[in-house]
């Protein structure tokens, strides 16, 4: 665990953590565990086969090939490349592009202080934030960068498949 | 955010002992993050085991989902050469290998195949190995396959079925076209002839050359952006396969991509590829005798070759 990390769990439990989730004292609803979706490779801008299971997606078909960079992207990444993403063990950020510039631009500027993540729009938001592991979604009011590296902490993985 | 400075001193201030106490404060009695539950069952989101419910009773089975199947094909073709290849993780994400599996197939809340007993390949597949229910469906559309196994625990995976005429690529009995794919002495654009560590040894003759003139074995795949378990043996179990066919087909291995994973080659190009890997058998008269759309079974693509 780095400095970084320890510092976002402290942060974390000065704030309150009663159930373990390391979002319970933040402004999210309770982590959700879409059905685990297995799937191969897409090419290009082809759609999944199969509906995923959850909007953002947490797992299933993914885009093949070198997978997105951390970072923020302005425009929308796909959902197979956030799922490509998910699969290399990252975590994803997706937000309502709607919301005022000045939570868009600090949400924007999370990958500055988040290692492991990537930061979109996403036009199907169903809440102001979400973020997304492989197997796990957390739709949310809101998010700090500490909540965001808690959430990385606890939760990126890579799939056992 | 925090600062590095005030990171510093938090942490100096904040001691190894005073964190490892607030840790196990926060994570203790109570359950973990993995387990986290919602205090009222009713605003509860699905989890994994209310998934697939209605799948599962209606293949008359009293059972909650608890193992991933997956299902990594693209599409499973109707009509009678129908064959959905499959693996099975248990509740801890590990793989089911070689037990007492059933499928049923569910759409629209009706039983329209099943229970089938598919076959388990692990030959040349190491560690892993693929189910194969082999199907005939009637019609295309989404389709759930309800898998048990050892007669106990169930999941539930959705796939899509589609007609070989509605089929994105080849399938069975069509005529595959001339295309030219990189070799040794004409690699083309493609800056990694085979991403493979070793090299594999299908990469001497071009499709072009050969179509129409001898059976073919093609396999469009890059095993260094694919180490899954199911994708990522292709071009492995196709090595071995070739050692033991010898003469009786060309096989031949086409990157998908041109560089580092990110422009494709004219071969998904031309080929309008909508996911990868795929593998095709093809017959001396240029006609597709099998193909494989993901995961490939060794005695499957045998067989094929011995039917052509």
């Amino acid at each position: 665990m780095t400095g970084r990390h320890l510092v976002a769990v402290l942060l974390l439990v000065l704030t309150g953590c009663s159930s373990g989730d390391p979002l319970a004292a933040a402004d999210c609803d309770p982590l959700e565990r879409p059905q685990l979706q297995e799937g191969s490779h897409l090419l290009g801008d082809n759609e999944p086969p199969v509906p995923y299971s959850s909007s953002p997606p947490t797992s299933g078909w993914h885009s093949s090939g070198r997978p997105l960079d951390p970072g923020t992207y302005l425009d929308e990444v796909s959902e197979p490349q956030q799922v490509r993403v998910l699969e290399q063990g990252g975590v994803v950020v997706t937000y309502d592009p709607a919301l005022p510039d000045d939570e868009v631009e600090a949400y924007q500027r999370l990958p500055e202080q988040v290692d492991g993540v990537v930061v979109s729009p996403y036009a199907d938001a169903s809440a102001p934030v979400t973020l997304t592991a492989w197997g796990l979604l957390q739709r949310c009011e809101s998010v700090t960068a500490a909540e965001v590296d808690a959430f990385h902490e606890a939760h990126a993985r890579t799939p056992a498949h | 955010m925090a600062a590095p400075i005030s990171r510093r001193t938090l942490l100096r201030a904040a001691g190894t002992t005073s964190i490892a106490a607030l840790l196990a404060a926060c994570t203790s009695p109570e359950p973990t993050t993995e387990d986290t539950p919602a205090d009222d069952p009713s605003s509860a989101p699905p989890s994994a085991e209310d998934i697939g419910t209605q799948a599962i009773a209606a293949a008359g089975i009293d059972a909650t989902a608890t193992l991933t199947p997956i299902i990594a094909t693209f599409e499973v073709l109707t009509g009678a050469t129908g064959r959905i290849p499959f693996g099975v993780l248990d509740g801890e994400q590990q793989p089911m290998l070689d037990r007492d599996v059933q499928v049923w197939v569910v759409g629209d809340g009706e039983v329209v195949a099943g229970p089938i007993e598919p076959l388990f390949y692990g030959e040349g597949l190491g560690q892993r190995g693929i189910y194969v229910a082999d199907v005939e469906l009637e019609n295309p559309g989404l389709y759930d396959a309800v898998v048990q196994v050892d007669g106990e625990e169930v999941g539930v995976a959705a796939f899509s079925a589609r007609t070989p005429e509605q089929s994105t690529t080849y399938p069975p009995g069509t005529t595959f076209p001339v295309v030219a794919t990189p070799t040794q002495d004409d690699p083309g654009a493609v800056e990694d002839l085979c991403t493979r560590e070793p090299e594999c040894s299908m990469h001497g003759t071009s499709l072009d050359t050969v179509l129409g003139t001898g059976t073919v074995v093609l396999t469009v795949a890059t095993p260094r952006f694919c180490q899954t378990a199911v994708c990522g043996p292709v071009v492995d179990v196709l090595e071995d396969v070739k050692a033991d066919l010898g003469e009786a087909a060309t096989f031949i291995h086409a990157e998908v991509y041109n560089d580092a994973g990110v422009t494709p080659t004219d071969v998904v190009n031309e080929l309008a590829l909508p996911s990868e890997p795929w593998t095709w058998v093809i017959g001396a008269d240029g006609v597709v005798i099998d193909r494989f759309d993901g995961p490939v079974v060794p005695s499957l693509v045998r067989d094929a070759v011995e039917r052509a």
